[in-house]
């Protein structure tokens, strides 16, 4: 019988609305196992217990009472230490921000509650989600829980780590440039950026204003679904924010993949970027799968992977600068020096330049949606290799270990799944992007090759 | 822009680096002019614009 801390959030909602599970005893398991785990995996800033235990009684008596909200209620839920959460510090793991109490809760945080979620901890941040795994900050960086040597990348580092060690059932992300799809990758879990503008960003700390994205991150494709169900409520106090409607993301599960169109974007990992021969093998076993399943799939072109990854850049050095410019001037001391560096660097870029990115911004957009005419999602890999050294850091040395950019520039939505495990044993990852507002399409795909893969039953032997 | 402008960018920035950040500072920074470059191809005039700024309804 599986641990009440590795069932998945579909699995324990059957068993918190049957009555066959207490929420009270969920959640004091996930504490036992956070004091337990996580002085080594460091992916907590801080441990809400006392409000998660009172939250947790709360929703058994509603429950008790007839009063199921639904699949998240009683649901064990970490946020990466960017969410604002009213009365409670949100630090975005920087010594600048380290008496942040907000006033209010972010507007997603606010769906969850109202979903009945169990807030259980804030989670380990990159710096402003933006800074690298960084050793000069008040709290240490999040550790891999596959390898406790290797890095779980990041933004959304904790969040990553925490769901994969079964420190949470599921966890809020956040992805300006593939924050949410490289710690779901690197930890082995399931991790949805979804289309720009579904989901409110209104008190998430800002990195990028035009590539922020809300998201969530679960072991399965299926529980990040249930998640969205709770998440895609309109926000009219976020610009950005879409007025769509939202479907059942989790009905739209079902169902086969016959006639499925699945493009490849082969010279992204063949030519564009150098990738590891286990991740294409992987990849590689996916298409397989996919074939086998009824889909169609061949190849298609898009702009190199540079292209998208220098107006990502651009775009998001920029905005991020325009954020953090008075703090950078009057307390640069306040910041790690990844975070500095990087948020510093984005006062060199002209204004024409910044133009001239969205202005590519908006070709690139026009060019995939041409190609997913023809194409009803797109795969490649989320990672050209498995989990790095921790400190072997990809910001410093210039190595960019991910494909994740090319969606945050345009917006469509985009899922990374584990579709495999390296030799050693870490994560491997595969990448699935759909059009805009068709993110339960792609939710549909990973859900159904998680289910064919295999690769849900296998966890880290640190949280076993 | 060349990398011999970086220190009248980072003085117009009011910016005050330390040391120790100015070589990985450096090599962002020259990262970025790069891509910059590569961003200024011509563009058709008659195309513009390609972004918009686009008003709320109602």
């Amino acid at each position: 019988m599986t641990a009440p801390h590795f069932l998945t959030i579909a699995e324990a909602a059957a068993k918190i609305r049957s009555k066959a599970l207490s929420p009270v005893d969920l959640v004091q398991a996930f504490m036992t196992r956070v004091k337990a785990l996580d002085p080594q995996l460091n992916s907590h800033i801080l441990v809400l217990e006392d409000t998660a235990l009172a939250d947790a009684r709360k929703a058994e008596a509603e429950i008790m009472a007839g009063g199921w909200k639904g699949p998240l209620h009683g649901i064990p839920i970490g946020l990466k230490d960017i969410y604002n959460t009213k009365g409670v510090a949100t630090t975005g793991h920087s010594a600048l921000f380290k008496d942040h109490v907000p006033a209010e809760d972010a507007f997603t945080v606010k769906c969850l509650r109202d979903s009945g979620a169990v807030f259980t901890g804030k989670l380990s941040t990159w710096e402003f989600a933006i800074g690298g795994s960084s050793f000069d900050l008040p709290w240490p960086p999040a550790r891999n829980p596959w390898d406790l040597t290797r890095d779980p990348s990041g933004s959304s580092s904790g969040s990553g780590a925490a769901v994969a060690a079964g420190l949470c059932m599921g966890a809020m992300g956040s992805d300006t440039g593939g924050s949410i799809r490289g710690p779901a990758a690197w930890c082995g879990i399931a991790g949805l950026k979804p289309t720009y503008g579904w989901l409110s960003r209104r008190g998430i700390l800002p990195l990028s204003f035009s590539l922020d994205h809300a998201g969530p991150m679960c072991w399965t494709s299926e529980d990040c679904a249930l998640m969205m169900n709770a998440l895609t409520k309109y926000d009219p106090l976020d610009a950005a924010c879409a007025d769509v409607p939202a479907p059942n993301f989790a009905a739209a599960l079902g169902g086969d993949l016959k006639g499925l169109r699945v493009g490849v974007v082969r010279h992204f990992f063949e030519k564009d970027l150098s990738t590891d021969d286990e991740t294409i093998a992987a990849l590689e076993n996916s298409l397989m799968a996919l074939r086998d399943m009824g889909a169609v799939v061949f190849d298609v072109t898009l702009s190199p992977f540079g292209v998208f990854a220098d107006t990502g850049s651009l775009i998001s050095r920029t905005e991020s600068y325009a954020t953090h410019q008075t703090w950078l001037r009057e307390t640069p001391e306040l910041y790690g020096a990844f975070g500095r560096q990087r948020l510093m660097a984005g006062a060199f870029v002209s204004g024409a330049d910044y133009v001239n990115a969205q202005r590519q911004r908006a070709k690139l957009v026009a060019e995939v949606a041409a190609v997913m005419k023809s194409a009803d999602i797109l795969v490649f890999p989320t990672a050209r290799c498995p989990a790095r050294e921790i400190g072997e850091d990809s910001m410093a040395s210039g190595f960019q270990p991910f494909f994740n950019r090319a969606f945050n520039v345009t917006g469509f939505p985009a899922l990374s799944i584990c579709d495999g495990f390296s030799a050693r044993g870490l994560p491997l990852a595969l990448q699935i992007c759909g059009r805009p507002f068709e993110d339960a399409q792609v939710l549909q795909v990973g859900h159904a090759l998680e289910n064919t893969l295999g690769t849900r039953g296998r966890r880290p032997a640190f949280a076993c | 822009m060349e990398d011999s402008t970086f220190d009248a960018r980072l003085m117009a920035a009011g910016l005050k680096p330390s040391d120790a950040d100015l070589p990985a500072l450096r090599a962002l920074v020259a990262d970025l002019d790069r891509a910059a470059i590569a961003m200024r191809a011509p563009r058709p005039y008659a195309k513009e614009p390609l972004s918009a700024f686009r008003l709320p309804r109602g």
